[in-house]
């Protein structure tokens, strides 16, 4: 797991040309091609707390400004906050009342630092700080909205003859929903010529003189640099800001989305989230089809000379597949192959202009020697982990190549000649393409009943340690 | 890279029907209080506080040296009470850590020298980094990379987790085999 | 007549103003940005620390499309698919780089349509007013561009790499940080020594310490921590003379003092006195503390210097604008963002793919093509 994330030694080529894991490559069934992160098109599909697990819909995460309602972070170290309780007794008669306050629970600061009060609720509804210049702003808007809106009634009736009495170019400009919207309300209707409309007048911002002054004390004064609130602390609330940390205010916590992700070229669903679990409605990912590579045993590497490299393959696919090597020739590198033209069904009705993919810079450090021929991998099969017998036909195998083979698995002999001039202690870098078999059982393409083989190329660099 | 053998001395490991391989010098309270459902790996120096409250194990699971897993508490105005712990399947637990968690999902990974505070949650497919501080009751979703201290989500896992999960997990345990001289 | 903002059609429209430091991001009509956040990103887990530096345009669509997409799926969460977009920039940002983002924005993220604001003259916008002389000190330079009756007088910009960071580059030649600490982690220990501890002081006390002479009271040293484990002093003449590096004059006699007074002075005679008397700071460096004091004694000092007699200016004014400096251009973007004038300027997705051209912002011509 955590050599996944660390380890960058085998890397694919994405047909985008950036450089990926293979668990991070996604394979679209329709274009049969490698697709990452930064090449598809990505979708909302559901909105949630992280904290709460509490799922949003859309306008729903809009309205409330994409914060959970009920789980609240730390202003100091952005922890979530817990919620602690105590009760009080005000009246030694009456039963004693449950109040709640806020703690969190790594840096220790309680709610009572900026003085909020305590609440007689544990769901609490915890008060929401204001921005102190809200009406000003209000104003301001207000007022360039109805000067904009000014100017368009004010071009209006310079060529209003031409309109007469038809209300459509005002749906243009205002919208159908602004005029339903006033007539439900019962105001009455934009008038017609602008005459009679006034833009409600603000008073513009006053220059000052007296700028404000340091304060007196700021020299003597004792700083307690615990009490001054970092950027990051201040930039959380960014209409306050403020400096002292006694003044900052539980922030509520941020949602976060489960992406659902597009193939830009085909517009097919490549990943759906499921709504509430860890499952997926489709997956296709290229560790499901791609055979992945791992390095078995890589001898010394010495500049100049031969080494063998084992390379482990593992065919994913319940079908059993076929690969065959190539050197990879870096001019044609850029060239994209793609493995089948888009027919049929794939094709969308309107193709849109995509982004250009990214020109592959490599620099090879050596040269590799990859194995002949096409070479068989078995099916994946969940139930031969409980099967001894492992019956593999290796009749046709050149021990040249084939180093053993058990399952879906098969490692094969590479050998690996670095530069004259690779410089020590740095990672040798090869590269070769890959053409895989994959069994294409959608029947998107026409005229075809059968499931057909399509051979996938596939660009992989090696990043070997040599030290 | 391949998942290297770690060979193990065979004097110091006891090995279950169901496949658990416990090291003798892991020190295991309340053993009544412990299921370990297979599988399961527990090095030397692990602690398990079955004694406090029940912990159960998926299958799978590893639990590097000198980790603590210990059921967490909460205070009542009564005292103290302990609270069963729930590992789930597929869950590698670093080297000195220290867990006190209320659940952990299956398919999670948790690194070196961290602390999981006490009644954390965390969801299947996650993964907490080395060196992390989780505080007390704080939730990690599911796919979310946790990292820091106090831990926050520095990053995302990719969708196939659960199958690089699972292929990790057994094949540490496929790999950790006896060592030949002692044979 | 009151126009209630339920009324106006709704297309949700993103306002994304990305500075050098920070990029303030939200949603137009609302009163202050949704985040402030670092505008850095990661290529193939490689930190990307300044976007603007990346002089490859492959390294920086690659840069920019990571830093949209985290804008929009971290901070937004809506697909930018169809959304408007209006992007407050700086007149003197780089053509490529605009290029560059508006490509990223309609090809890869299919924005409906886009809109370009000058920073300068969105500021206005929070204040009412429409002639001022607008001085923006960021993290990499401050610039200088008066604005009269909403236009940009561009004959007057004025510009020094005199902001955010060589107040930090001061700090780090004069305490030692990279004794103490990684050096990946020097520049953002520097940007929290200066705006947690460092201020701006007056003038007289300036000069008495550059004079090398000491001053009564003596400001107090502050000890700070870093990482939690070291802890060092940082002495009170650092702390309140960091920020002189601002205001003191290199070669050619320029500071930011003077970039104020030469663009009075050769402005129009007649705009001179209201430029004067209208002046709107912006920017997070002008938040730092006593700095527009200390601005305006050093302009009422310099104005008494053979250049600037003749100016007949006896005052400046200031304005106080209705949120904190450092977004006030983003604010005036989100204002602008609810007026009909955003779907007249806006350049549509239709229009970019035409004619695969951005309008740069002072053409008529282009203004023409795209209506």
């Amino acid at each position: 797991m955590a050599s996944y994330m660390l380890q960058k030694t085998v890397t694919s080529i994405c047909t985008c040309g950036l450089q990926k894991l293979l668990p991070d490559l996604f394979f679209c069934r329709h274009c049969l091609t490698l697709r990452c992160d930064f090449c598809v098109s990505h979708e909302i599909d559901t909105t949630y707390c992280p904290h709460c697990f509490e799922n949003l819909s859309s306008t729903e995460a809009k309205h409330k400004k994409n914060r959970c309602a009920s789980c609240l972070e730390c202003p100091r170290c952005f922890n979530t906050l817990s919620i602690r309780s105590y009760s009080r007794t005000s009246d030694s008669k009456k039963t004693p009342q449950k109040m709640y306050y806020l703690l969190c629970l790594f840096c220790n600061w309680r709610s009572h630092e900026p003085n909020v009060p305590d609440q007689p609720t544990s769901s609490g509804n915890w008060p929401v700080y204001k921005n102190p210049n809200e009406a000003r702003i209000v104003d301001l808007i207000n007022y360039y909205k109805s000067i904009s809106l000014k100017e368009v009634f004010d071009k209006q009736k310079r060529s209003t003859k031409n309109y007469g009495r038809n209300y459509m170019h005002f749906l243009e400009k205002f919208g159908l929903n602004a005029m339903m919207a006033r007539k439900r309300a019962g105001l009455p209707n934009f008038p017609m010529d602008g005459t009679g409309y006034c833009t409600p007048q603000i008073s513009s911002s006053e220059a000052v003189e007296n700028v404000l002054e340091l304060p007196e004390d700021i020299f003597e004064k004792v700083v307690d640099i615990k009490q001054i609130s970092t950027l990051e602390q201040r930039f959380a609330t960014p209409e306050l800001q403020s400096e002292n940390v006694d003044d900052l205010f539980p922030i509520r916590k941020h949602l976060r989305v489960k992406h659902s992700l597009r193939c830009r070229v085909c517009e097919h669903n490549v990943v759906k989230p499921e709504y509430n679990a860890v499952k997926f409605k489709i997956k296709h990912l290229a560790y499901y089809h791609v055979p992945e590579i791992k390095i078995i045993k890589c001898e010394p590497l010495l500049a100049g000379k031969s080494s063998s490299l084992v390379l482990k393959l593992c065919n994913p696919a319940q079908t059993p597949t076929a690969v065959r090597f190539e050197k990879l020739n870096l001019k044609a590198i850029n060239i994209v192959r793609e493995p089948r033209q888009l027919e049929g069904e794939d094709l969308i009705a309107i193709p849109k202009q995509l982004p250009e993919p990214i020109p592959i810079v490599l620099k090879l450090q050596g040269d590799i020697v990859v194995p002949e021929g096409e070479i068989k991998i078995a099916a994946r099969d969940d139930t031969a982990e409980y099967d001894d017998t492992n019956e593999v036909n290796t009749d046709y195998d050149d021990p040249k190549y084939v180093y053993w083979r058990k399952g879906n698995k098969v490692a094969l002999k590479f050998e690996v000649k670095p530069y004259e001039n690779i410089a020590k202690n740095e990672n040798v870098q090869v590269g070769f393409i890959m053409n895989f078999m994959y069994l294409d059982t959608m029947s998107h393409v026409m005229n075809q009943k059968q499931p057909q083989s399509v051979l996938v190329p596939i660009k992989i660099v090696l990043n070997l340690p040599n030290s | 890279m391949e998942l290297q053998d770690t060979f193990y001395s065979k004097f110091e490991y006891v090995e279950t029907t169901t496949g658990n391989k416990v090291s003798r010098q892991a020190q295991i309270y309340g053993s009544q209080n412990i299921i370990l459902n297979g599988k399961v790996i527990l090095q030397s120096g692990v602690m398990i506080r079955g004694d406090l409250a029940s912990v159960k194990m998926g299958r799978y699971c590893f639990v590097g040296r000198g980790s603590v897993v210990r059921p967490p508490c909460k205070k009542f105005s009564g005292g103290f009470t302990y609270f069963a712990l729930q590992i789930g399947d597929h869950v590698h637990i670093g080297e000195q850590s220290v867990v006190q968690a209320a659940i952990i999902g299956s398919y999670v990974h948790i690194g070196k020298n961290v602390v999981i505070g006490k009644r954390c949650i965390l969801k299947d497919c996650c993964m907490v980094g080395d060196n992390t501080i989780l505080a007390p009751d704080t939730v990690v979703p599911s796919f979310a990379y946790y990292s820091g201290s106090p831990g926050m989500q520095i990053g995302q896992l990719p969708v196939c987790t659960q199958d690089l999960s699972i292929d990790y997990t057994k094949s540490f345990y496929d790999h950790f085999v006896p060592s030949i001289d002692n044979l | 007549m009151k126009l209630d903002s339920d009324f106006l059609p709704e297309k949700q429209c993103i306002v994304i103003d990305i500075g050098t430091k920070y990029t303030k991001f939200g949603f137009a009509t609302e009163h202050s940005p949704r985040c402030i956040i670092r505008t850095c990103c990661e290529i193939d887990g490689i930190p990307i620390p300044d976007i603007y530096k990346c002089k490859d345009a492959q390294n920086l669509t690659l840069a920019l499309t990571n830093f949209i997409h985290i804008l929009f799926y971290k901070h937004a969460l809506i697909a930018p698919k169809d959304k408007k977009v209006i992007i407050v920039e700086s007149l003197l940002s780089p053509t490529k780089f605009k290029e560059i983002l508006a490509k990223v924005l309609f090809i890869t993220y299919e924005v409906a349509s886009l809109c370009f604001v000058p920073s300068h003259c969105a500021s206005l916008f929070t204040l009412g007013i429409s002639t001022a002389l607008v001085f923006d000190v960021g993290y990499k330079e401050a610039i200088l561009i008066p604005v009269c009756e909403g236009v940009p007088v561009l004959r007057l910009w004025q510009t020094m790499p005199l902001a955010g960071e060589a107040v930090e580059n001061i700090i780090k030649t004069r305490i030692n940080i990279g004794q103490l600490s990684p050096d990946e982690s020097i520049d953002s220990i520097a940007e929290d020594i200066k705006s947690r501890t460092c201020f701006v002081t007056t003038l007289k006390r300036s000069k008495i310490l550059e004079s090398g002479n000491t001053v009564e009271p003596k400001t107090t040293s502050v000890e700070y921590h870093i990482n939690g484990e070291r802890s060092i002093q940082i002495p009170g003449d650092i702390r309140e003379t960091a920020y002189d590096v601002l205001f003191e004059e290199n070669i050619d006699n320029m500071s930011i003092t003077t970039m104020i007074l030469e663009a009075i002075v050769n402005s129009n005679v007649d705009t001179r006195l209201k430029l004067a008397e209208n002046i709107v700071l912006m920017g997070g460096t002008v938040m730092a503390k006593g700095f527009m004091a200390r601005l305006k004694e050093e302009l009422l000092e310099k104005l008494k210097s053979p250049n600037y007699k003749n100016l007949k200016i006896k005052n400046f004014k200031f304005h106080i604008p209705p949120a904190s400096e450092n977004y006030i251009a983003w604010l005036g973007g989100s204002i602008f963002g609810c007026t009909n004038n955003l779907n007249i300027l806006s350049q549509t997705r239709e229009n970019y793919i035409n004619e695969s051209y951005v309008p740069d912002w002072p053409t008529t011509l282009t203004r023409q093509m795209i209506e």
